[in-house]
């Protein structure tokens, strides 16, 4: 069975750019698109960042350099249109992308979990914008260091030497977060 | 497996912290159905490059 990023490469290789990022796009979309409205704890601002996301995924496919995975890619794309959209608050984007649909369903894809996680998204709601961002690749997306220091950097092609200092640097703040969870999650135990 | 690995963690704050960091995923939408700038119409067709629909600009 061939995989997503095989797809994406076998498509892209043939110099079918809009199939390689249509692939991406449904493949990756899902969880990029989960993963800003999380973040950005809005689904209006999620689905429009997730717009400008793919936007430059469009633009920018042609020069992707395939130094990491085009997932770890996805989400930097994706981190950088967040960032982008929560500095510039005014910031609207008028494309063709429904937002009301996005809106129904990420209610319902969220729903479920509300009910069952209060705690959790209690919690949640304490940490900052980049220690979540942190949280969420590390534990949720599984992702590497390595892949966190592309995405949290904004650059898939960073030199060895940059990716290495930013991964031990984010290492530390992780687990710093993880003692502060744990102490808060002792402290509100029954 | 690296120390700050959640796997490592026990007494189930792995399982809290997996909680704390979930995030849904979110199905992409499959049909435009308009904003409230634009009034869909019709489909026209669809190509690699997306979806074309004729739609009515409402500010106009």
């Amino acid at each position: 069975m061939i995989g997503l990023e095989e797809s994406i490469k076998a498509s892209w290789d043939a110099g079918d750019l809009p199939s390689a990022a249509t692939i991406a796009i449904e493949g990756y979309g899902p969880e990029a698109l989960g993963f800003l409205v999380s973040v950005l704890r809005s689904d209006e601002r999620g689905g429009e960042a997730f717009s400008i996301a793919c936007e430059d995924l469009w633009k920018g496919i042609g020069a992707f350099s395939w130094r990491c995975a085009f997932r770890t890619w996805m989400y930097t794309l994706a981190r950088h249109a967040g960032v982008r959209l929560a500095r510039s608050p005014h910031l609207r984007y008028d494309r063709n992308i429904p937002l009301s649909q996005i809106s129904e369903r990420v209610r319902a894809a969220a729903s479920t979990y509300n009910e069952r996680s209060d705690r959790f998204a209690r919690i949640r709601a304490t940490l900052t914008p980049e220690d979540e961002t942190l949280l969420v690749l590390r534990v949720d997306k599984k992702m590497a260091w390595r892949e966190i220091a592309q995405v949290i950097e904004g650059d898939e092609a960073l030199e060895d030497e940059i990716i290495r200092r930013t991964s031990a640097r984010l290492r530390k703040r992780f687990q710093l977060l993880k003692d502060e969870l744990r102490d808060r999650v002792k402290s509100e135990a029954p | 497996m690296s120390s700050d690995d959640p796997e490592r963690d026990s007494g189930g704050f792995d399982t809290v912290l997996r909680g704390i960091a979930w995030t849904p995923e979110v199905p992409l939408p499959t049909e435009f159905r308009g904003t409230p700038r634009y009034e869909v119409i019709r489909r026209l067709g669809q190509g690699a490059f997306g979806t074309v629909y004729e739609a009515l600009e409402m500010d106009r």
